[in-house]
């Protein structure tokens, strides 16, 4: 078909349009140039003014003894500027022999980075890599070698879950923090402490002026401002406390690694029940913080994911799992506060109650109520967990603070799961039968909680019904004295009757001298506990679907001082076997022999 | 190739002029650090070169046959991008080719979209074509609008727009339309989008942010004043001010460094060429060979209005390359092979009518359907 008039015309009409278009681009460069020409000249000009970040060391963190656990060493670094580089193949290839990576990586890196600013390649070079490094840089333009800091751990992968570690800023973090004085290149903390209170520990960047010729040269440089150093961080943990629950859980974890053939994990609380203050925080395994520090290699990361026992998951605040007859604290008060049984109450258990069986599966005959915390009768639970129904039991988990999390001072906190009728038929498109709610009161079930919302449980039991909310810094002090955080303890009230918990609070006592928990009888103080065992099926991180297991404990049991909460994942076995000899070795850190009398000693006047 | 004796060099040589230029300005801004780019952006317009004149010498009715397969080997790889390419600044716009580079189907988009609304609208005009074209359009549309590439994504809506109105669409409608499309902008639009809308309007709002490239792209420019400071010597080119000036601000460098001169020189460099291309459009010896010429001049002449005037302050940053210029091998291909088009359409033009034959190109003037056309009744 042959073009038509209108088809030319409208040609023509885009002709127009195109001159009119193309003579507006030549108007404004004409503006650009010709008209404001001098006056963007003299602006180019003022740009080789730049001002450049200063670094600030780091804040430390120290624990409540103010031993250094995490501070700043200097090191060696090998930087590159893009912009710079010749001969950028030949260049790549030797760096790629020294650092160990392959060159594809290399590039990529650099093809990635900000053409004018140095880029870190690799932190803390060894002497051999420093030495040819430094070498290299004699003779490559664009490479270079310089001083920088890194974090040290004094204990090494001790609470490596809790501290952390820093790595560079990414796009993603930078772009909502760059109000916050952030820029690329910047370290920041990505998970626990460190990055909790990023914000206070990196302190605040100095300026320096630089005023740079046509050329690119520096002329001068002067300081603007000078850097101010990150605060100390001083912590609630106990170092020395925190070294005895590691080494009590890891023995047990290696001895059950032979025992079962497979890596499990576990974790052990210690806090104050009165203010909620984390004395140790241990969850095994963790990882070591040094390759972070430096920059981790893919290999090295890869592996960390591949680790069958997880090292990269702090158990702790990130997992949530059923609480097993730990969970028998909660129902307990549940059942007193509604009336449906006394603390003089007795019950018959027959070793099963309709289809669930007793832990005991031959009964415990009859039973008085405070007993049956000591004994672990599930049979009595069931039925009072039957009576109360979900609704009043949820009550009383959610004033507990189960189903959202304590609020520690640790980023990414689980709050565990709290299961409802309503949750239960939008998951799993079913009702919610009594034998749920029946499971559900000896801690089976849908009920995940994490163990440190256990110690939260445990805590306001034993101080008389406050929810405490756990905190691991004690406070952060400048370098000139300047007390920049200190957090008030938080907690709210349990309305719960003192003397239900000071039943619940006998149970627990009497699980200690002749019932579940006999392990942590100890002469010197009087501990108070309850175990827990977790059945479970096999699934697909639990193959041989093997019990885990847990102890939650308080002590001295007349005037509860801590709460020790010990839990070991799918570690076979029982909790008052397992788990309550770990928080024996913790008690008897806390109370040496002869605890009291050096108290006295120490505190004439109290 | 026979018919590449009727070659007409006058529609090769702005463009020559053109990669020449900016090709320099390609070589200035990378001449440190990566002085590679430049070299392989020779090898890409020698590939493009070839590509052109094979083209040229093709005789452009093929597409009526070869439009299906490349239409659906572009959305083939549109859909492949967006599995497995490779993310650029936030969004995937790449497929990697290994050592030969990677490779940006959106590009290959644009010249499919051309092709295929041209074949669609060469016969006479029903709305039943219209609405053909704009339903081959839509996929390829919201494919490169997901990755997201909003700027790539506008340059489709262009082509079609202004290929539809050339074909003989009713402009009133055509452009209702059209403005209804554009008030609905704002609700599809990316945060960051969103935020650079904003920064255009107001670059005072964030200086040191995204505002940066525009403020420097312009500090650039406007100091090159009349004549340059002279190839290779661009203060704030050569020492990093203004940022990815080897990619979309590349025009930075010739302003800067050539001055009005240069940047004018440019201008008039595109409007020549430009000028060839509509002048084969309007010569040209059916609607198919017209329409493709309508279609590669509104590719070229909206991503140097957006592209440029980005970099002056007169359009928002949408992430547009100046054709020829940006560097990248599948843009560059992409642009000659449309320009190899419309070389085939100027020879098919040029060659002189065999006499001894009767069969004269039917003459059926004009769209029939009134409706459709504005001026069909003058």
């Amino acid at each position: 078909m042959k073009p038509a008039r209108t088809f030319k015309a409208r040609i023509r009409q885009f002709g127009l349009a195109g001159t009119l278009f193309l003579t507006v681009l030549g108007a404004r460069l004409y503006e650009l140039q010709v008209v404001k020409g001098s006056e963007y000249l003299e602006k180019a000009h003022r740009n080789t003014v730049v001002v450049e970040a200063r670094p600030a060391a780091r804040g430390r963190i120290l624990d409540c003894r103010g031993e250094i656990l995490v501070s700043n060493a200097p090191q060696f670094e090998l930087v590159v500027t893009p912009s710079e580089l010749r001969d950028r193949k030949e260049v790549i290839k030797e760096l790629s022999r020294l650092l160990d990576e392959t060159e594809p990586e290399l590039e990529k890196k650099i093809r990635a980075a900000a053409p004018h600013a140095p880029l870190v390649l690799q932190r803390d070079l060894t002497q051999d890599t420093l030495a040819r490094g430094t070498e290299i840089a004699e003779y490559r333009k664009g490479v270079g070698v310089r001083a920088g800091a890194i974090r040290r751990f004094k204990y090494g992968k001790m609470a490596s879950h809790l501290f952390g570690y820093v790595g560079e800023i990414n796009a993603e973090e930078l772009r909502t923090r760059r109000d916050l004085g952030y820029a690329m290149g910047d370290g920041i903390g990505k998970v626990g402490l460190e990055k909790q209170y990023d914000t206070l520990l990196r302190g605040r960047k100095g300026a320096d002026q630089i005023h740079i010729d046509v050329l690119g040269r520096t002329v001068s440089q002067t300081e603007l401002r000078p850097s101010t150093p990150g605060p100390d961080l001083y912590l609630h943990l106990d170092a020395q406390l925190q070294q005895v629950a590691e080494k009590a859980l890891g023995e047990t974890l290696v001895e059950l690694w032979k025992q079962n053939g497979e890596r499990s994990g576990g974790t052990v609380v210690v806090m104050e029940v009165k203010t909620g203050a984390v004395k140790a925080l241990a969850s095994l395994p963790q990882y070591d913080p040094v390759p972070f520090a430096r920059g981790i290699k893919y290999k090295e990361y890869q592996a960390l994911l591949d680790d069958p026992g997880f090292p990269l998951v702090n158990r702790m605040i990130h997992s949530a799992f059923s609480p097993g007859s730990t969970f028998k604290l909660v129902t307990a008060t549940a059942a007193l506060q509604g009336g449906l049984c006394t603390t003089a109450s007795y019950f018959v258990c027959g070793g099963s109650f309709g289809p669930a069986n007793c832990f005991v599966r031959s009964g415990h005959g009859g039973i008085s109520f405070e007993d049956s915390m000591a004994h672990s009768c599930d049979v009595v639970y069931y039925k009072l967990g039957f009576e109360m129904g979900i609704a009043h039991l949820r009550k009383w988990c959610a004033l507990y603070g189960l189903g959202s999390p304590t609020g520690i001072d640790l980023p990414a906190e689980t709050g565990g799961l709290l299961p409802s009728p309503e949750w239960k038929l939008r998951e799993w498109e079913d009702r919610w039968y009594d034998g749920d709610t029946i499971n559900m009161s000896i801690g089976q079930g849908f009920l995940l909680v994490s163990p440190l919302q256990m110690a939260v449980v445990t805590a306001a039991v034993a101080n008389g019904g406050y929810v405490v909310r756990p905190t691991l810094a004690m406070k952060a002090v400048a370098k000139n004295g300047a007390v920049l955080l200190e957090p008030e303890p938080a907690r709210t009230q349990l309305p719960a009757k003192p003397e239900f918990l000071a039943s619940v609070r006998r149970g627990m006592r009497g699980a200690v001298l002749h019932g579940t928990a006999v392990a942590t009888n100890l002469p010197q103080v009087q501990v108070a506990g309850k175990t827990g065992t977790v059945e479970n099926s096999p699934s697909i991180h639990n193959k041989h679907g093997r019990n885990h297991v847990w102890f939650v404990s308080f002590a001295p049991y007349d005037d509860p001082e801590v709460t020790v909460v010990v839990f070991l994942e799918k570690s076979h076995g029982y909790g008052g076997g397992l788990a309550a000899p770990i928080a024996r070795q913790v008690y008897e850190k806390l109370y040496p022999q002869g605890w009291e009398k050096e108290r006295k000693e120490a505190k004439p006047h109290a | 190739m026979r018919r590449l004796r009727f070659l007409d060099l006058k529609l090769y040589l702005p463009l020559a002029g053109i990669l020449t230029l900016l090709w320099l300005a390609l070589y200035s801004a990378t001449q440190f650090g990566q002085a590679g780019e430049a070299i392989r952006q020779f090898g890409y317009i020698a590939v493009g070169s070839v590509v052109m004149l094979f083209l040229s010498g093709l005789d452009y009715r093929v597409f009526r046959k070869a439009v299906v397969p490349l239409y659906l080997v572009t959305l083939g790889v549109l859909g492949a991008v967006l599995v497995m390419g490779e993310s650029v600044n936030g969004s995937q716009r790449w497929l990697s080719l290994g050592s030969l580079g990677t490779f940006q189907p959106s590009e290959l988009a644009k010249l499919t979209s051309v092709i295929v609304v041209a074949v669609i609208l060469s016969e006479k005009l029903t709305w039943r074509r219209a609405a053909a074209a704009a339903a081959a359009l839509g996929p390829l549309f919201l494919a490169i609008l997901v990755q997201p590439d909003l700027g790539t994504s506008l340059v489709l809506v262009a082509i079609g727009v202004v290929m539809a109105y050339v074909a003989g669409v009713n402009g009133t409608l055509l452009f209702s339309v059209l403005g209804l499309g554009a008030s609905a902008l704002p609700l599809v639009l990316k945060e960051y989008q969103r935020d650079r809308l904003m920064v255009f309007v107001n670059p005072e709002i964030d200086p040191s942010g995204m505002a940066y490239s525009l403020v420097q792209s312009q500090t650039a420019i406007g100091s090159g004043g009349l004549l340059g400071k002279g190839l290779m010597k661009g203060h704030m080119t050569q020492h990093g001010f203004v940022p990815e000036n080897w990619t979309d601000f590349i025009f930075t460098v010739v302003g800067e460094e050539l001055g009005l001169v240069g940047g004018v020189g440019l201008l008039v460099m595109f409007a020549m060429l430009l000028f060839f291309i509509l002048h084969t459009g309007y010569h040209a010896v059916d609607r198919l060979g017209g329409l493709l010429c309508v279609g590669v001049a509104t590719l070229l002449l909206f991503q140097v209005f957006v592209n440029m005037g980005m970099t002056i302050g007169l359009a928002p940053v949408v992430g547009i390359p100046l054709p020829f210029g940006s560097y990248g091998g599948s843009a560059i291909l992409v642009y000659m092979a449309g320009v190899g088009i419309v070389g085939s359409v100027r020879i098919e033009s040029r060659i002189p009518e065999d006499p001894l034959s009767d069969s004269v190109h039917p003459s059926m003037e004009g769209p029939s359907l009134g409706i459709l056309s504005s001026s069909g009744k003058g």
